[in-house]
């Protein structure tokens, strides 16, 4: 995604498009899609000389893309999170509380559900098999509606009572009366969130509350361009309002075969006008082809992105390089010093470069930090937006916190049955849509990698290993 | 020759012989500043023939009083001529004004009125009241005496100190930051009204609080003392003003007023070293002082630079130089290594080591390694632990950096000095020394004393409490106080939550903030990077920058500048590096991480084959790219 790249005619033809209205750039891992839009980026501060903001998914890609915009000698670009700056944008335009309630959601959706219950009228909420007596999956169903409802801008009844739910699953049936009930738990939580006993919003909240208070924006608090990576994972809501903040231009960089989140809209849905504005790059100049071919045979699997219509063939890069190798474990703690040994041989061999660690979980990687603690290896955890991803070292992170990023050796960690993919799906959730999203997670992780790939599988192993084609990659035993 | 004019470099002498007139001496960080003053003072009473009566010279805080004190009286000594004068803080000052005023009835307090130390509780306990009619959010009350402090010190809306809320307009917007960094507007009406509110709840109680006591002594001199200002004035034709830069927009107004045509001024202070944003201290008072000198009266300023340091080494003051350098200061001061320095000095001029930077991922990281290296320094060098410190940009709850550093040496039985204020004792001197001050208010201090220590005034008096009222009394005539109102005026700077502070043995640690104006022969600084130095979400740049200055120039012998390198803001870990660095990279592994077999040379010839390629395949990019922006067409 970034040195890599040649200038394509292509790339060339995003970085200067028409500086008004809104572009949206599709491209494929490793295919300079951030390059493009950071390009395009300066470009706009440059030629346009008016504000420019760049969005990126999460806070380890803005730290990432601020670091490789600063290793250039042109003025770098700000890079931030829609969340950062949309918390500030509402601090200074509302009287809402800003405080995030975090973990504590589901309390109080809980704490909604209970109170609705009490009201003497009957409610009929969908039916869903639970053995836990705190019905524990209802809470979760109703806690994830209510995200979807505000994610979608539904918060009214008349627009919630008829919309078709994709993206909802239909494992779970939901019948008007159902519905009914749902929204009377969501209006409940939200006269909660701002009661005297929480004072919070949530984290959909932020884009509906610049929507609401849209006409307080000034001219000044907007910026003239906008640039978005990875716009794959934000909601129909987020854009809406990205979209309509944007002065001149938006600039929508996104990929559906990395989509982790499950989300589902069409762009015209979000205001965003992308017929004849669309470019594909579908080069990658990340990896070497033996990377990307594994990658891609893999890839073939998630059927869902097949279907698609935004989707297209990945080229094979022309880079030759070593066939990516398995190694296996016993178990989770057997795989903590078998990477250990691993990671002291790639510091013999390459002491300049990054090796990623890709993991499931940050708890899980703090088993590899301490062992390499042990064995005095330095290492970052990618999870704030400090870490400086850029210096050679170890670099830990979790499959979610990868996108976007890349490393010169990397290491796929945990593919263990219950893992990846995770053991249970939320409630309500189809199988398929469920293992499709897990899926593009291990093809995420995969595709950082620029020289070699090490992939990590540990008894029992995860399915997917079984979905690589074995002539791609060998087996190789770590003494 | 007077002998402590000998000692002085050419710079040095200019400032202190400059002309009887308005003088500013934009000092740099470590060259003499206080005794500079100190010397211009004696100076001007031997050489000139000023009057010591005729003299008044004010300081920031207790401690810098203390130092211009002791700095005088050691000059006396040597010259065996000169008298002390009289030398307050500004509250101290504003306290006497308002102390004045009540007795002549030209302000709204009453004589005998408290002042408070906090005035937080009083908005939570009156937040009914003070916000009736007015939307707010939790923890907002907070916001709104912040900002109440602010505009009476000096807001950046105004630019100015405002001391009634008359003054402010309403429909505006007033930007204050809350306790998480960020930036909120509130309403000037609600500000008016609540400030409205408290200014009745304290009449009404017969107080006032710190900022309030200098916005009411500038209230009352500019609308109503005549009487007051006449008093405060008698005789007095010069004004000194130590550490400038840290004053307030209200503390500058209060001085240039009390000034007015009838006091020459002479400030010292380094806009390098304006670290006091918070309470409303801004660079521009040393940058604007020629200005206000011609606005106000009419008069040109003399000014000189002191740029000589007579603490640290060359290559300390190279990267202080640099740091300054990158900044905006609006105006750039370059530090040198003096001359003819103490024995000392000279030694850590010849030594010259070089500023050791440590690239650290985590400040746990930090922390080990400071406790590695001091065991090294004493064990190897021979450094004793008491003069080291462990220099933290923040030391709270929420970072508690100077705590896990402190953790850490004590897990290495590596002593660690405490710094104890006075504690509760030290409030009993005050409260008693000031209760005696009340009912002998206008006998003679020296009088007093004596009268304590025959036991005349309290027999049942426990002897250290006695002791200590007695140095207070003597501290008091020891900076011109001869009556015991005089000492009133004193004792206000020793409520203001400033005690004086105890030592143990032992590496000291301490904030950034506490340590100005100290020096450390080996100092740590802790932890440049992202969020933490400089610190906050959306960090004060320039107020951060200076505190990096004062931060380098604590360190006489040894320096090591500890952290990462900054991505979102500057990067400040970065800037710090050049010809007078080494560089301690803990990024990287060391031999015993590294694993000693397994190499294998054909993987690693085939990855540099496919890097040079990629090399190759991003140079082109590049250089097509550069291409494309000079095209003008693009």
């Amino acid at each position: 995604m970034e040195e890599t790249i040649q200038v394509t005619k292509q790339q060339k033809n995003c970085i200067t498009f028409q500086p008004e209205g809104d572009l949206l750039v599709r491209g494929i891992p490793g295919s300079g899609k951030t390059t493009v839009l950071l390009e395009r980026a300066r470009y706009l501060q440059m030629k346009q000389n008016d504000s420019v903001l760049f969005m990126a998914y999460n806070k380890s890609l803005t730290a990432y893309i601020r670091q490789i915009s600063l290793k250039s000698d042109s003025k770098p670009v700000e890079a931030t999170t829609f969340h950062q700056w949309g918390l500030r944008l509402v601090k200074e335009i509302s009287l809402s509380h800003t405080h995030y309630i975090g973990d504590r959601k589901e309390d109080v959706v809980r704490h909604a559900y209970h109170t609705v219950l009490k009201r003497n009228e009957p409610l009929d909420f969908p039916k869903i098999s639970d053995d836990d007596t705190r019905n524990s999956k209802l809470i979760q169903f109703l806690s994830d509606e209510i995200s979807w409802i505000k994610g979608n801008g539904l918060t009214e009844w008349a627009r919630y009572a008829d919309k078709p739910r994709i993206g909802r699953g239909n494992q779970i049936k939901v019948s008007k009366q159902n519905r009914y009930a749902i929204f009377s738990v969501f209006e409940k939580y939200n006269e909660l969130l701002k009661s005297y006993q929480y004072k919070s919003i949530d984290y959909d909240d932020v884009a509906l509350l610049i929507d609401q208070y849209f006409h307080k924006v000034s001219k000044d608090q907007r910026p003239a361009h906008i640039l978005i990576d990875e716009a794959q994972d934000l909601t129909a809501m987020q854009l809406k309002v990205i979209a309509k903040l944007a002065r001149t231009s938006l600039t929508i960089g996104a990929d559906k075969g990395q989509q982790i989140y499950h989300r589902n809209f069409a762009w015209k849905d979000v205001g965003i006008d992308v017929i004849g504005r669309s470019k594909f790059l579908n080069e990658t100049f990340r990896s070497t082809q033996e990377i990307i071919r594994l990658a891609k045979d893999f890839q073939k699997r998630d059927v869902l992105l097949l279907k698609d219509e935004d989707y297209t063939e990945t080229v094979l890069p022309s880079a030759s390089g070593q066939i990516p190798v398995l190694v296996e474990s016993n178990n989770l703690d057997a795989e903590v010093n078998t990477i250990s040994k691993l990671v002291k041989r790639y510091l013999l061999n390459f002491p300049d470069d990054t090796i990623g660690i890709i993991g499931y979980s940050n708890r899980r990687l703090s088993k590899f930090s301490e062992t390499l603690d042990e064995h005095k290896v330095p290492w970052v955890m990618i999870k704030e937006d400090e870490t400086n991803m850029l210096l050679p070292g170890v670099k830990l992170v979790s499959y979610y916190s990868a996108k976007g990023l890349e490393f010169d050796h990397v290491i796929v960690a945990n593919l263990k049955k219950g893992c990846l993919p995770y053991k249970k799906s939320p409630p309500g959730m189809d199988e398929e849509d469920f293992l499709a999203t897990e899926r593009r997670k291990f093809f995420v992780a995969m595709t950082r990698a620029k020289y070699t790939l090490t992939i990590s599988a540990v008894r029992t192993y995860s399915p997917f290993i079984d979905e690589l084609n074995p002539s791609l990659y060998k087996k190789i035993t770590i003494k | 020759m007077l002998p402590f004019i000998r000692h002085l470099n050419d710079n040095q002498y200019n400032a202190v012989t400059g002309p009887v007139g308005d003088v500013i001496i934009n000092a740099a960080a470590g060259t003499g500043k206080t005794s500079t003053l100190a010397a211009r003072i004696l100076y001007l009473q031997i050489e000139k023939n000023i009057e010591p009566e005729e003299m008044l010279a004010l300081s920031f805080s207790r401690s810098a009083r203390q130092g211009l004190i002791s700095k005088m009286e050691a000059y006396r000594k040597e010259a065996g001529a000169g008298s002390p004068i009289e030398t307050l803080t500004f509250h101290g000052l504003a306290f006497r004004i308002v102390r004045v005023a009540a007795s002549l009835g030209e302000t709204w307090l009453k004589p005998g009125f408290k002042i408070i130390e906090n005035n937080k509780k009083i908005f939570e306990d009156n937040a009914a009241a003070f916000f009736k009619g007015i939307e707010y959010k939790k923890n907002q009350d907070s916001l709104y005496s912040k900002v109440i402090d602010s505009v009476r010190q000096g807001h950046e809306h105004y630019g100015q100190a405002l001391y009634s809320p008359d003054q402010i307009v309403e429909d505006e917007q007033l930007k204050v930051e809350s306790e998480q960094g960020v930036r909120v507007s509130l309403a000037s009406l609600d500000v008016k009204r609540v400030w409205k509110r408290y200014a009745t709840y304290l009449k009404r109680k017969n107080q006032i609080d710190y900022p309030g006591l200098i916005s009411e002594a500038i209230n009352v001199i500019k609308n109503s003392g005549q009487l007051t200002l006449n008093r405060i004035r008698t005789g007095i034709r010069h004004l000194f003003i130590d550490e400038f830069q840290d004053t307030s927009m209200a503390q500058e107004e209060l001085a240039f007023l009390l000034a007015g045509n009838q006091m020459y001024m002479t400030v010292v202070g380094d806009n390098e070293q304006t670290i006091y944003a918070f309470n409303g201290s801004n660079e521009s008072n040393i940058i604007h002082f020629h200005q206000n000198v011609a606005r106000r009266k009419g008069s040109i300023a003399y000014s000189i630079d002191l740029i000589e340091n007579y603490r640290s080494s060359a290559n300390i003051l190279g990267v202080a130089n640099r740091i300054v350098e990158k900044g905006n200061s609006a105006y750039k001061k370059w530090l040198r290594t003096a001359e003819n320095v103490s024995e000392e000095v000279a030694l850590y001029q010849y030594h010259n080591h070089p500023v050791t930077l440590v690239r650290m991922p985590r400040l746990h990281n930090a922390a080990t390694y400071i406790a590695e290296e001091i065991l090294r320094l004493h064990e190897e060098e021979e450094i004793l632990y008491s003069d080291i410190t462990v220099l933290v940009r923040k030391d709270t709850e929420f970072s508690p950096q100077g705590s896990e550093v402190k953790r850490l040496l004590e897990e290495k039985n590596i002593p660690v000095g405490v710094t104890r204020s006075g504690g509760d004792n030290q409030k009993i001197v005050f409260d008693k020394a000031e209760e005696i001050c009340q009912s002998y208010y206008d006998e003679p201090l020296a009088s007093i004393i004596d009268s304590i220590e025959k036991g005349d005034i309290d027999p049942d008096l426990d002897s250290a409490i006695e002791r200590g009222i007695i140095d207070v009394f003597k501290e008091a005539v020891d900076s011109g106080a001869v009556f015991a109102y005089d000492a009133l005026d004193f004792l206000i700077d020793s409520t203001s939550g400033e005690g004086s502070e105890r030592e143990d043995d032992g590496v000291r640690i301490r904030t950034v903030h506490s340590a100005k104006g100290l020096e450390f022969k080996v100092v740590f600084v802790l932890f440049l990077g992202d969020k933490s130095f400089p610190h906050g979400a959306v960090p004060d740049v320039d107020g951060e920058r200076r505190l990096l200055y004062v931060a380098i120039t604590r360190a006489q012998d040894r320096l090591y500048m500890i952290g990462r390198n900054g991505i979102h803001g500057p990067d400040f870990f970065g800037e710090c590096m050049g010809s007078e660095t080494r560089l301690v990279d803990y990024f990287k592994a060391p031999d015993a991480a590294i694993s000693s077999e397994g190499c294998n040379e054909q993987l690693k010839s085939e990855v540099d084959l496919l890097k040079e390629k990629f090399d190759r395949e991003e140079a082109a990019r590049r250089d097509r790219l550069m291409a494309l922006f000079e095209d003008d067409d693009f």
